[in-house]
C-alpha cells in the first residue's frame, strides 16, 4: 500500500454491496482504513464479495446486514458497526432509495415515505449516532453522497421528459440530505468533524445504472464516469480538511488538483476531467 | 401576458392561514375577489373566526376547514373537504410550517418526521388531491410558501450561530418542497396549472416570529418586511401565466414592476424596496 494515510481509521460505508458504496470502501480500505460495509440483508453475497475484494487487495473489511428503512432496525447500527473494528471515525452514507419513478404529480406517499426514510432520515440517524464518539475524539469524517437530481434540469431535456420527471421526488430527498449536511457541517466548525456531500457530474458507471449509462455514452459521453471518480472524491474529502464541499465527485478533484487513481489508491488513470472509455470505468 | 387580476369566481385554499403570512395572504386573495378557505389545525384554530368575520366585513367571502396537516389520514380528504364551502380548489397556497429549532446534531427522528409531513409530503399530498380539478379545468395556481432557510447563510451569520443552525433542518425540508415545486412546474408544463414557490426576503414581520427570526431583525433591520409583501407576491404570482419559480417576494414586484398594496387590494403602500417601521 503506497499512501496510508487512513491506516488506524475505521469507516462505515453503507450500500456498500456494489457500485459507487463498493468502491469507496475499496478506495478507503487501500489507504488503510478498516472498513464495515453494510447492505440490507437482500444480496448478502455480494456484501462477501465486497470484502474479498477488500482482501484481496490487503485491505480489511467486514460486512454489517443492516436494513436502513427500518427506524428500530437502524437504532443501533453504529454500535453493531462499533463491535468489528472499534470507534468509527469515517461514515459514508450512500445508500439510496429511488422510491418509485413516478412523476410528482402521482408519486404516492408510501412511495415518498419510503424514499425520504433511506435518502434523509436514516443518514441523519447514524450521523446523530456516530457524532458524539467523532466529537469526543475531535476527529471524524461524515460523506453523504448526493445526487445531480436534487436540480430540474433545463430544457430542452435530454431524453424523454418521463425520466426527468420521475426522479423529482429522488432528487427532493438529496436536497434535503444536501442542506443539512451544509447545516451540519456549519453547526460542527472547529469540532474537528467534517461533512461534505458529493455526486456524480451525472452517472456513475456502476453495475445498477449499467444500461443507463451505456446508453448516456452513446450520446453524452461526457455525462458519464468511472466509479473510481466517486472513490478519488471521497477519499479527497475524507483524508483532507475540506468541510461543507456540496459539489460533483469531479470539482472536488479539481480542487484539490490530484489526479484520479484506480481503486487501488496508485495507479493513476486520469485526472478531473477523465472521460471513460467504451467499455466501462 | 394574460394576467388575470380579478380572482372573483376563483376559490382558494390556504394553509396555515389563521395568523402571519398565511393569513395576510388569503385577505389579499379574498380583496382580488376569490373565496377562500382558511386551513387550520382544529387542536389550533384560535383566530380563525376573527379573520373570516375580518374578511367578510371587507366584503369578501371566506370560510375555514380544519384538519391536521402532519398527519396522513386526517389530510387524506382535505382539499375535498375544502371544496365544500364554495366548490372545486382553484388555488392552492402550501403556507402552514413546522420548526422547533434543534440544531442538525440533535433534532430527534421523531420532531423530523413531524416535520418532514408538514413541511413536504402533506403541501405534496394536497398538490396531488387539487390537480385533478385543476388540469381539468387547465387553470390552476399553486404556491409553496418557502424560506431563505434553504440555503446556508455566508459567514459571518447575522446573529447567534445557534439561530443560523436552528433553521438548517428547517431549510432541508423546505429545499425538499422548492425541488418538488420545480419538478412539478416542469411536469404540468402546458397545463394551465402554475406552481411556484415564494419565500420573505428575508424576515416577514408576523406574531408568529421565531426569537430567532427577532435576533436576525434587530442585527439587520432591513432584513424586514411586512406581511403586506408576501400577500402582493402571492397575488402576482397567481395573477401572471408564470411557473417553476422559486422567488424572494420583493424580486416578485421588482420582475412585474408593480407596486406594494395594503391587504385591500387597492391601497399603495410602497414598492419593492418598502421596509417596514419595526420601532
Amino acid at each position: 500500500m503506497m499512501f496510508s494515510k487512513l491506516a488506524n481509521r475505521t469507516a462505515l460505508v453503507t450500500g456498500a454491496s456494489q457500485g459507487i458504496g463498493r468502491a469507496i470502501a475499496r478506495r478507503l480500505a487501500a489507504h488503510g482504513a478498516r472498513v464495515v460495509v453494510s447492505a440490507s440483508g437482500r444480496a448478502p453475497d455480494l456484501l462477501d464479495e465486497t470484502c474479498g475484494l477488500i482482501a484481496a487487495q490487503g485491505g480489511t473489511a467486514a460486512p454489517l446486514l443492516a436494513d436502513l428503512s427500518d427506524q428500530c432496525a437502524r437504532a443501533d447500527i453504529i454500535h453493531r458497526a462499533e463491535q468489528l473494528f472499534g470507534p468509527l471515525d469515517i461514515l459514508v452514507n450512500n445508500a439510496a432509495l429511488v422510491g418509485a419513478y413516478a412523476p410528482p404529480s402521482k408519486i404516492d406517499l408510501a412511495a415518498r415515505h419510503a424514499a425520504f426514510e433511506v435518502n434523509f432520515e436514516a443518514p441523519v440517524d447514524l450521523m446523530q449516532q456516530v457524532l458524539p464518539g467523532m466529537r469526543e475524539r475531535s476527529w471524524g469524517r461524515i460523506l453523504n453522497i448526493s445526487s445531480e437530481t436534487v436540480k430540474q434540469p433545463p430544457p430542452p431535456y435530454v431524453g424523454p421528459p418521463k425520466m426527468i420527471h420521475a426522479l423529482v421526488a429522488y432528487g427532493a430527498s438529496k436536497a434535503a440530505l444536501n442542506r443539512y449536511s451544509a447545516g451540519l457541517a456549519a453547526e460542527l466548525h472547529g469540532s474537528g468533524v467534517h461533512v461534505n456531500a458529493v455526486a456524480p457530474y451525472k452517472i456513475a458507471w456502476s453495475e445498477n445504472a449499467d444500461q443507463i449509462a451505456r446508453a448516456t455514452l452513446a450520446f453524452r459521453p461526457d455525462w458519464v464516469e468511472g466509479v473510481e471518480m466517486m472513490a478519488e472524491a471521497a477519499y479527497i474529502l475524507i483524508s483532507g480538511n475540506h468541510t461543507g464541499f456540496i459539489g460533483t465527485s469531479r470539482e472536488a478533484l479539481y480542487l484539490n488538483q490530484t489526479p484520479l487513481h484506480g481503486l487501488d489508491g496508485e495507479t493513476v488513470l486520469g485526472d478531473a476531467s477523465t472521460l471513460v472509455t467504451g467499455n466501462g470505468g | 401576458m394574460v394576467w388575470q387580476a380579478d380572482l372573483t369566481g376563483r376559490r382558494a385554499l390556504v394553509t396555515g392561514g389563521r395568523r402571519g403570512i398565511g393569513a395576510a395572504i388569503a385577505t389579499r386573495l379574498a380583496a382580488q375577489g376569490a373565496s377562500v378557505i382558511i386551513a387550520a389545525d382544529g387542536e389550533n384554530a384560535e383566530g380563525v373566526d376573527a379573520l373570516l368575520d375580518q374578511i367578510k366585513s371587507a366584503g369578501g367571502q371566506a370560510s375555514a376547514v380544519f384538519f391536521d396537516l402532519a398527519a396522513p389520514a386526517h389530510r387524506r380528504d382535505a382539499v375535498a373537504k375544502a371544496g365544500e364551502a364554495f366548490g372545486p380548489i382553484d388555488i392552492l397556497v402550501n403556507n402552514a410550517a413546522a420548526n422547533n429549532y434543534e440544531p442538525p446534531s440533535s433534532m430527534g427522528a421523531e420532531f423530523r418526521r413531524l416535520m418532514f409531513e408538514v413541511n413536504v409530503h402533506g403541501p405534496v399530498d394536497l398538490m396531488q388531491q387539487a390537480l385533478p380539478h385543476m388540469r381539468a379545468q387547465r387553470w390552476g395556481r399553486i404556491i409553496n410558501i418557502s424560506s431563505a432557510s434553504t440555503a446556508q447563510p455566508p459567514l459571518p451569520y447575522p446573529g447567534a450561530a445557534h439561530h443560523t443552525h436552528g433553521v438548517a433542518v428547517y431549510g432541508a425540508s423546505k429545499a425538499a418542497l422548492d425541488r418538488f415545486t420545480i419538478g412539478l412546474a416542469a411536469e404540468l408544463n402546458g397545463s394551465g396549472v402554475h406552481v411556484n414557490a415564494l419565500m420573505p426576503s428575508n424576515v416577514c414581520v408576523t406574531s408568529a416570529n421565531s426569537e430567532a427570526a427577532r435576533a436576525a431583525l434587530r442585527a439587520h433591520p432591513d432584513w424586514a418586511e411586512g406581511v403586506e409583501m408576501m400577500a402582493e407576491a402571492a397575488f402576482l404570482l397567481i395573477a401572471a401565466p408564470l411557473s417553476g419559480l422559486v422567488m424572494k417576494s420583493r424580486d416578485v414586484l421588482l420582475m412585474m414592476q408593480q407596486p406594494l398594496h395594503g391587504l385591500d387590494g387597492r391601497s399603495v403602500i410602497g414598492d419593492a424596496h418598502t421596509i417596514p417601521d419595526l420601532s
